[in-house]
């Protein structure tokens, strides 16, 4: 019920913003949470502004806590917020059909084989069991587990199984895909090679995508842009980095000195989020 | 576990007890089985000796002999046939009342938190209450027939049904529901291909509960007014010491239980072969 309400009071601003820009737009983003019918909200995000461009990678880090999750899923349409967002030129008042996303959690379908898991959004939106079929054996094949179709989740290690979620994600081919720290949960080794995996896939695909992630080294090798945000609660922008590595890229990148520059750049302004933050306590 | 040692560290067994089981290691996997067997039989070894002995009045509490003598003559007499068919229509009308209701009263409540709120203590009450102590409520209300009979039964089977099934809609992973969410799902798609197949297991093991329970129901509604079933035939060989056909009609109704236990494990093996065994 409250996110209607929120969503119904930005209703005159937001007839304003639909503007028609594609890519995502955040104007004067507010997040707040706070237990239904308690009178105590924390503001996670407080006033946050940036663009995402058609066809860009933008990365969003800040320190732990910040509310970079809570601001991805207000993009999704998920969340309940205050101000202006629009995706594809369109306010967000719930999900929309542009837009897919990729959390943490895999979010599989334990009753699905992988090739049922990845034909879920093309069914829900009516396709044909024929053609959900042919284009999630595509997608599968994108993402390497072409051996794996007729395989249920739990016959799955994480790593595929966030494979099958990516696959699923872009089966319903979006215009925008939003990534929640989609490697978190996986051991480093496979990280990496899904890092590199996504890499790939992006650059065939080119699509919007904002990603929420704190692997610093992860945020560069993928993104064009790197927006850091302050220490929550009410966090802001703190700065926002280009990336200006060549595309397209691979893991080799991570050889190149601005690659090294950029990491130890973004690192020093989480790190003096932690001083200032520690100073603060003491004083 | 020692035999089989032995003979791997010989040359000339070791190719042979790799190849063939040998009768211990079989016995080893079947373990389980075997013992619950066993178990069984001493009881029924004992029960026999006791009374054979006479350390226990076989009067008053039969012997395994008799009672397979007794099974031989009422199984195939004509009043086993009139009271199986009186039990097994109460039973099933019964059942498949508290199905038809319990299954989609229990989505409603698991999937609309208010009115969950609305009908939950109602449901707790009767639930907790002893619905059986409704038995003559029933008899004036419906009569002393079929119907009577079964809504008892349906009684009986219809809580666990509910309670289950609303359970299982209720607790649905919520990184699911936002899946679904996310790609614009309806409500009754979401509820239709998230909340319905997730609390399968769930279902599952309330159907488990409601026939345990629907027996019971069957046994008690034939205390009160029946001219035929097979707890009536159960109550009268009581009231006339004829403790054999007492165990007999026992055995019938437990019997009964066991395998549609049995088949329903098997449905539920084959609809939940996803989950993690």
């Amino acid at each position: 019920m409250s996110r209607t309400r929120t969503w119904r009071r930005n209703g005159a601003a937001a007839s304003a913003a639909d503007s028609g820009q594609l890519g995502i737009k955040l104007t004067d983003v507010s997040v707040e949470y706070g237990s239904r019918g308690s009178a105590t909200v924390v503001r996670a995000v407080d006033s946050v502004s940036f663009d995402v461009a058609p066809g860009e990678f933008v990365a969003l880090v800040g320190p732990s806590g910040c509310g970079k999750s809570s601001l991805l899923m207000s993009v999704a349409g998920l969340t309940p917020y205050v101000g202006v967002i629009t995706t594809q030129g369109r306010t967000v008042k719930g999900p929309d059909h542009s837009v897919s996303q990729v959390f943490q959690a895999a979010g599989l379908f334990p009753w699905r084989t992988v090739s049922g898991n990845v034909q879920y959004g093309l069914r829900i939106r009516g396709d044909d069991r024929a053609s959900a079929k042919a284009r999630a054996e595509e997608m599968i094949e994108m993402v390497g587990l072409s051996e794996h179709m007729t395989k249920y989740p739990h016959e799955l290690s994480g790593g595929m199984q966030q494979r099958v979620n990516l696959a699923r994600a872009l089966a319903v081919d979006p215009e925008i895909l939003l990534l929640d720290e989609p490697f978190a949960a996986l051991d480093a080794q496979t990280r990496e090679d899904m890092q590199v995996e996504l890499l790939r896939i992006w650059q065939e695909t080119k699509k919007t995508t904002l990603m929420v992630t704190h692997q610093i080294d992860e945020a560069v090798l993928l993104a064009d842009r790197v927006v850091v945000l302050s220490r929550g609660p009410a966090s802001r922008i703190q700065d926002t980095i280009e990336i200006d590595l060549p595309r397209p890229r691979d893991e080799d990148v991570k050889d190149d000195p601005r690659f090294v520059e950029y990491t130890h750049r973004i690192d020093d302004l989480l790190r003096r989020q932690r001083t200032a933050q520690q100073e603060r306590r003491t004083a | 576990m020692m035999a089989t040692l032995t003979d791997t560290n010989t040359p000339s067994g070791a190719g042979a007890s790799r190849r063939t089981p040998t009768l211990g290691s079989w016995l080893l996997t079947k373990e389980r089985l075997l013992l619950g067997v066993l178990g069984v039989l001493l009881l029924l070894a004992a029960w026999q000796v006791c009374a054979s002995l006479k350390w226990i009045d076989p009067f008053f509490t039969s012997s395994p002999k008799d009672v397979v003598s007794e099974a031989r003559i009422y199984l195939s007499s004509p009043q086993a046939r009139v009271d199986l068919r009186a039990s097994g229509k109460e039973f099933l009308m019964g059942f498949a009342g508290a199905l038809v209701i319990g299954v989609p009263a229990g989505i409603v409540l698991g999937w609309f938190r208010r009115i969950d709120a609305l009908i939950d203590p109602l449901l707790t009450f009767f639930y907790a209450s002893p619905r059986i102590a409704l038995t003559p409520l029933m008899i004036v209300w419906f009569g002393i027939g079929l119907e009577s009979k079964s809504v008892i039964v349906g009684l009986m089977a219809i809580f666990p049904i509910i309670i289950n099934m609303a359970a299982g809609v209720r607790t649905v992973d919520r990184q699911l529901i936002n899946v679904g969410k996310g790609f614009q799902a309806s409500s009754l798609q979401m509820l239709a291909t998230i909340a319905l197949p997730a609390s399968l297991p769930s279902l599952a093991a309330g159907i488990r509960l409601g026939i345990g329970q629907a027996l019971i129901g069957v046994f008690v509604a034939e205390l009160t007014g029946a001219t035929a079933g097979v707890g009536f035939t159960m109550n009268q060989a009581a009231s006339n010491f004829q403790i054999s056909l007492v165990f007999v009609t026992l055995f019938v109704i437990a019997g009964f239980g066991v395998v549609l236990t049995l088949i329903l494990r098997r449905i539920e093996k084959v609809l939940t072969k996803w989950q993690i065994q």
